[in-house]
């Protein structure tokens, strides 16, 4: 029977490689272990000893590699006694991207939009063309969604002009296919979502205070009308910490 | 001598340690990752999204510099590592082009029911990174619901794509399965076949997740990705309909090779 314990799992081959200090390498692997559960809350993780024989490097590097989890709050290291899990590492409340029309006209309980400015953009993405038939353009919304008062996402949505023509400060409180759905219930003809993933730039990681290149989920959200043209073309900026879709693919 | 050398690499340490704690974007902790590793995964991302043009000149050193309050030679760092992908190329006295983009065009569609994850199966190639009978099952980072089953088997594998490492997924199967369809079978076929020929398959349900994380030290080294990049992790799990977990499956992926589309209207 092939040996499953994590020296095994986790041969020592990679450490060590790449642009990383090796502490920083094994601390993510400690850190694996805590959130996986292997090294369960309130045990005693192997010693330093033990750690540094495993994944073949010395006992001073193991210890800083436990010195960032301590910091962290994830271990404790108690004299003579060895160290200890006391916490796995801190997870939010899954916050569900929308997959069907009817999750996406809808705002969870606890979110909020602000749309921080509408305003008519200098220049349309290459997916929008301004529609002929009827000579309107399009307003961009500029929305920050923040969940129990923390930023989760930042959208860019560019509407068609008559869409939110005379909107209410109440209304542009809704999800961006609302407003569609709301003010022309008949035209929308089709709707698409496509999710990608990406790191943040350093203006994005600003704004949804988390740090340069963590990772993000970008929603792009797309409404056609009946007559053909665009109604909706939003992108959602999302911090990748907090996000999932989540779907039953067998009832 | 030892205490000179001692207190060298202690000064060493917070240094170190002080880039680890100042955040780029003024945020708070980074994760201790160095400022130059920080800068090479930004740089990339600028040319990956087409920011940074094919054919045209980045930024000037200075400009970088200032712009994320570093010093030259740390820019410099950076920036000498992605010529060394050969993504781009500094030519003296006419500053420094993009020449290359990283390969991203094998992504796939992650489908929203039940069967095969991957398409084109054929151009997939496989390594078994461990196989056995007593799998101990995760945390999963989506919490399972459901009732344990008394044993696991496991499965996991490194999967290539047209030989580019993109997925490290791991099969958990019910014991009473792996008795019923046999062990061979388990190692040879994909975790979805498997499930759906045991009798336990019956009135089962499914569930999908699809959650983003870093890479850590192994899957990086795996993925042959960054420490630390966006990965992208799809779990499945199968309920039987006595509400026992019978399988649970989580893939890691490369996050620039897998996308979710929808049709909502």
């Amino acid at each position: 029977m092939p040996d499953s314990s994590p020296a095994a799992r986790y041969p020592a081959a990679f450490i060590g490689r790449g642009l990383f200090p090796i502490y920083i390498q094994l601390a993510t692997i400690f850190r694996r272990l805590i959130e996986n559960g292997e090294w369960a809350v309130g045990r005693q993780v192997p010693t330093h000893e033990q750690l540094g024989l495993q994944f073949g490097v010395n006992t001073t590097t193991v210890r800083k590699a436990v010195d960032l989890l301590v910091r962290e709050g994830l271990l404790r290291a108690y004299r003579k006694r060895g160290t200890f899990v006391m916490t796995k590492p801190a997870r939010q409340e899954w916050y569900d991207i929308p997959t069907s029309l009817h999750a996406a006209l809808d705002t969870p309980g606890d979110v909020e939009i602000e749309t921080r400015r509408a305003s008519m953009p200098r220049q349309l993405p290459f997916t929008l063309t301004p529609s002929k038939s009827d000579g309107s353009g399009y307003r961009l919304l500029r929305r920050i969604h923040r969940r129990r008062g923390q930023p989760i996402c930042l959208e860019n949505c560019f509407l068609r002009q008559d869409v939110i023509q005379g909107a209410k400060p109440a209304t542009l409180k809704r999800a961006s296919l609302a407003l569609v759905h709301d003010a022309e219930p008949n035209e929308m003809a089709h709707a698409n979502a496509t999710l990608t993933f990406g790191i943040a730039d350093k203006e994005t990681a600003r704004q949804l205070n988390i740090s340069l290149n963590a990772p993000i989920a970008i929603l792009h959200q797309r409404a056609t009308a009946t007559g053909g043209g665009i109604l909706m073309d939003s992108t959602s900026y999302f911090r990748g910490d907090c996000v999932r879709v989540f779907e039953r693919i067998k009832p | 001598m030892a205490t000179q050398a001692r207190r060298k690499s202690a000064r060493r340490r917070a240094r170190i340690e002080k880039a680890a704690r100042r955040d780029l974007s003024g945020n708070g902790l980074n994760d201790g990752i160095p400022i130059y590793a920080q800068l090479i995964l930004h740089f990339r991302h600028q040319i990956e999204t087409g920011r940074w043009v094919e054919g045209q000149n980045i930024p000037t050193l200075l400009d970088l510099a200032a712009e994320f309050g570093v010093a030259r030679a740390t820019v410099r760092q950076a920036l000498g590592f992605l010529e060394r992908e050969g993504l781009i190329l500094s030519r003296r006295g006419r500053g420094t082009v993009v020449i290359g983009r990283p390969r991203n065009d094998l992504w796939f569609s992650v489908p929203a029911a039940w069967g095969p994850l991957d398409p084109e199966r054929g151009q997939l190639t496989a390594e078994i990174l461990e196989f056995g009978p007593d799998g101990r099952l995760p945390d999963a980072p989506s919490h399972i619901r459901g009732t344990l089953a008394a044993r696991y088997g496991v499965v996991r594998r490194l999967v290539k794509r047209e030989g580019v490492p993109y997925l490290v997924g791991a099969t958990y199967i019910d014991s009473r399965i792996v008795e019923e369809i046999g062990a061979d079978e388990i190692y040879k076929a994909q975790g979805y076949q498997t499930v759906e020929q045991s009798r336990l398959f019956r009135g089962a349900t499914a569930d999908q997740s699809v959650t983003v994380d870093v890479a850590d030290a192994e899957i990086a080294y795996l993925l042959d990705i960054t420490l630390n990049a966006p990965i992208v992790v799809v779990e499945r799990w199968v309920l039987d309909s006595a509400g026992t977990l019978i399988s649970y499956s989580e893939g890691r992926y490369r996050s620039d090779f897998v996308r979710i589309e929808r049709r909502l209207l």
